[in-house]
């Protein structure tokens, strides 16, 4: 390179640099003068803030109405038993979506893409709101039943994904060395691919779990009273903002403090089971 | 035994058998080697239909494995086979490993498999690690569970591939001898090896292979002492 | 000549493997109709005797949602597909940049960022949209300069605003976490091989270390992306009229829930192949790029 281009080129870079910098600067002091105007009334807002609002909710938040189950152990009952029948629903459908036969893959390989690639609520509205028009027998069962089933629906096409990818993530000696030594295909799979496929899985699970418990907040649309909808109820009674974001802060926090423990543990775990591998 | 003829295989448009003739007898212990990817995993991979054959005839103890009305499992439950990566079922212990497949296949009761597993496991030397986990041994052990393992079906033919290459060279012979015993025993067996020393003392003939073809057979001073190819020769150079 | 057949064969499967994602709608269908005929005509109506009574009435799209603007349903639907994909678009280039930002301060080596970084990913990630949504429209008017929330409220689509805000907050999290575990997942060998090459540092960055990130990134970005289009119908519940809840105002009206649901999932359906799509084509390019 000549010595008059590298001079040209430093004059360039230097004149970018200072206009780069004083950029830097005037964002910089925007930057800071928005975060302590943010802290000043957050900490305002932690002292000034009426503590009862939450307090005397508590129980409704989470317990619901009396003599109904709802709030944050609707939430977790809900998310647990979508979670149980949608594990059953995902290994079904895994395991058929890895089958070589087309008559098992192909319905599979359609009802995991579909249901993958629409938006949870979406899948909601169908269950809530197309069969209580058919008739008056579905009519008459309950929202929270739907939402379950839904809930099932969508968890069972992601549930499928992690079991099918759990299987391929056993190797493929194992299967070998399985059917050399006489035993079937089914038997292969029972005794040894899903046993190991499972303890692969389990992280995966429990993220799913968490993703969830999270999703259940969706419910609120369709009117299910869960945690999220004893929230927005008790906040639509206040005309105060600052109770209002307090509310929601409370929300956030305690669906923090439920999924963060998961979150962890699965951490852990994956860490755990990856270093257990040869 | 085992009789190949003619036998092609292709992967996809790869053809990785060619033209393959060999007839391996009862009690017999043939030695394959050749350079990597001239095809002997798939060869023997190909004996218990782990590999589909393309073309041609493979009668493995009377079973016609181009005939659809085979059973495919009952013929593998007379074979056994030991991997190069052992592929032991990490979440049982030794002795599971090895009873499993009586247990579910052959019905054997559980008593019974266990005292088959025990007597296996004393063969092949490592009784004393019988309740133990494969991570929890060393290679050559964990080696040997698995033959114990291809042993328990008490098959008629042994397939061997590579079951010294992942062993640290310590290792190596102790795997070796227990091989050795089951030769004398009569055993018929098919080994993919490099281990010219095993080869040389136990084997009935040795099978040389390149590009999927098989260019070299014979008994071991023959082909020690006067191979009759030149990549052949050149193999055997480099490799002793 | 049997040789050339098989090649054939071969290329078509590669082909087909690759493309297999615009057979897809052909299993939807294939589904549907099987679904319908057998379970429902056959086994409902004929063995069990049930039968609905809901006859198919797709023309509803084609009435006025408001008499006095004579806008029609599918005006509403088009408006909201444009919602949907500018809401999407819009939070995906503000959370891509979030996340970098992000990335970088957990990968940093100042302890201050790293954990102020690190704690917002977890708590963004560990609480339901829903509730960020609602917490950022309805609860931030006390943290905020009133000037700034004048303002705000006097433009016209004040929750698009907010949608966006939510929106990209929540996927940034995710987004730096992709990013993070991409650059860490690329071994300290490779930087030490590259080096012992006689790469400078930068050069190893550049020639070695970023070209795999990149492809390791890419993927889970653009399923983050496909993500936040499913999420972006969550800010319905703040009233933008994106692609949810334009169906929602065609079945609230008509109470013609299978026709406006039907609609909707296509649409879905339909952007997710698009981006599956890219994907694939990424895929594709990367093959190749492999191959040289
Ligand atoms: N599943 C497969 N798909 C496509 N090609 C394959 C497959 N398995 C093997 N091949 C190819 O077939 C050829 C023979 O492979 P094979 O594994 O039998 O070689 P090998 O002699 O056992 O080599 P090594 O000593 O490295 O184990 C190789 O060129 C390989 O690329
Ligand atoms: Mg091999």
């Amino acid at each position: 390179m000549s010595h008059a281009r590298t001079q040209k080129l430093t004059r360039i870079i230097l004149k970018a640099a200072t206009v780069v910098i004083l950029l830097l600067l005037l964002l910089s002091e925007i930057l800071f003068s928005s975060i302590t105007l943010f802290f000043k009334s957050m900490i305002t807002v932690i002292f000034t803030y009426p503590y009862g609002v939450i307090y005397n909710n508590l129980m409704f938040f989470l317990f619901g109405l009396r003599g109904k189950i709802g709030g944050l152990t609707l939430t977790i009952l809900v998310a647990a038993v979508s979670l149980l029948l949608a594990f059953i629903a995902g290994i079904i459908f895994g395991l058929m979506r890895n089958s070589r036969r087309w008559w098992l893959s192909y319905p599979a390989i359609g009802y995991i893409e579909l249901v993958r690639s629409v938006p949870l609520i979406l899948v909601i509205f169908w269950f809530c709101f197309f069969p209580p028009g058919l008739s008056e027998t579905l009519k008459s069962v309950g929202r929270v039943y739907y939402g379950i089933f839904a809930l099932i629906a969508f968890t069972g096409a992601y549930i499928a994904e992690i079991v099918r990818a759990g299987i391929l993530s056993v190797s493929k000696g194992q299967m070998e060395a399985s059917r050399s030594s006489g035993l079937t295909h089914t038997q292969a799979m029972i005794y040894i691919i899903l046993p190991q496929a499972l303890k692969n899985m389990i992280p995966s699970l429990v993220n799913q779990f968490v993703s969830l418990i999270k999703d259940t907040s969706l419910l609120w649309f369709v009117g299910v009273m869960e945690f999220t909808s004893t929230i927005f109820a008790t906040s639509n009674r206040e005309v105060n903002t600052t109770v209002t974001m307090g509310l929601y802060f409370f929300a956030a926090v305690v669906y923090f403090l439920v999924c963060y423990p998961l979150t962890a543990s699965s951490r852990k775990l994956e860490k755990k089971l990856g270093v257990g591998e040869r | 035994m085992i009789i190949f003829k003619k036998v092609d295989k292709y992967y996809g448009s790869f053809h990785a058998l060619k033209d393959i003739n060999l007839h391996v007898k009862q009690g017999e212990v043939v030695v394959i080697c050749g350079p990597s990817g001239s095809g002997k995993s798939t060869l023997i991979r190909c004996i218990n239909e782990l590999e589909l054959i393309n073309g041609g005839e493979l009668i493995v103890d009377g079973y016609n494995l181009a005939d659809p009305r085979t059973n495919i499992n009952e013929l593998r439950a007379e074979i056994g086979m030991v991997f190069q990566q052992f592929n032991l079922y990490p979440h049982m212990s030794v002795l599971k490993n090895i009873t499993l497949a009586p247990i579910k296949v052959k019905k054997m009761k559980k008593a019974e498999a266990e005292a088959l597993g025990l007597e296996l496991l004393e063969k092949v030397r490592i009784k004393e690690q019988a309740y133990k986990y494969p991570a929890e041994l060393s290679g050559g052990q964990q080696q040997r569970v698995a033959i114990a393992r291809g042993l328990a079906m008490r098959p008629k033919i042994m397939l061997f591939d590579e079951p010294t290459s992942a062993l640290d060279p310590e290792m190596i012979s102790e795997v070796l001898n227990v091989m050795k015993d089951l030769a004398r025993e009569g055993m018929t067996m098919v080994v993919v090896s490099h281990e010219m020393g095993f080869a040389r003392e136990v084997a009935d003939r040795i099978i040389f292979m390149d590009v999927g073809l098989i260019i070299e057979r014979g008994t071991p001073e023959h082909f020690f002492t006067n191979p009759k190819d030149e990549r052949t020769k050149a193999f055997l150079n480099e490799i002793l | 000549m049997i040789k050339k057949a098989r090649e054939l064969k071969v290329e078509a499967s590669i082909l087909i493997n690759r493309y297999r994602f615009i057979f897809y709608p052909l299993y939807f269908l294939a589904i549907a109709l099987f679904i319908y005929f057998v379970v429902y005509k056959i086994l409902l109506v004929n063995v069990l005797n049930i039968e609905f009574n809901y006859k198919l009435n797709y023309a509803i799209f084609f009435t006025n949602y408001i008499e006095a603007t004579r806008q029609s349903y599918v005006d509403l639907y088009v408006l909201g597909v444009i919602t949907t994909i500018k809401i999407s678009i819009i939070s995906l280039v503000v959370a891509m940049s979030l996340g970098t930002v992000l990335a970088i301060f957990r990968l940093s080596n100042v302890k201050v960022l790293d954990i102020f970084a690190k704690s917002y990913i977890e708590f963004i990630r560990n609480t339901p949209l829903l509730i960020q949504i609602f917490f950022w429209y309805f609860g931030t008017d006390p943290l905020l300069p009133k000037v700034f929330t004048t303002w705000l409220k006097a433009q016209s689509n004040v929750e698009f605003a907010y949608g966006v805000i939510a929106l990209s907050i929540y996927t940034s999290a995710f987004i730096a976490e992709e990013i993070r575990a991409g650059i860490q997942s690329i071994p300290k060998e490779q930087m030490e091989a590259s080096r012992a090459q006689g790469f400078s540092f930068l050069q190893a960055m550049r020639l070695v270390i970023l070209p795999q990130a990149i492809r390791i990134v890419i993927p889970p970005l653009i399923s983050q992306s496909l993500n936040l289009t499913k999420y972006s119908s969550l800010v319905m519940s703040i009233g933008v009229v994106e692609l949810m809840a334009s169906s929602r105002f065609l079945f609230g009206g008509t109470a013609r829930i299978f026709e406006a649901l039907s609609v909707t999932t296509i649409i879905y359906l339909s952007l997710s192949l698009a981006i599956s799509f890219a994907l694939n084509q990424y895929n594709k390019y990367f093959l190749s790029y492999t191959r040289y």
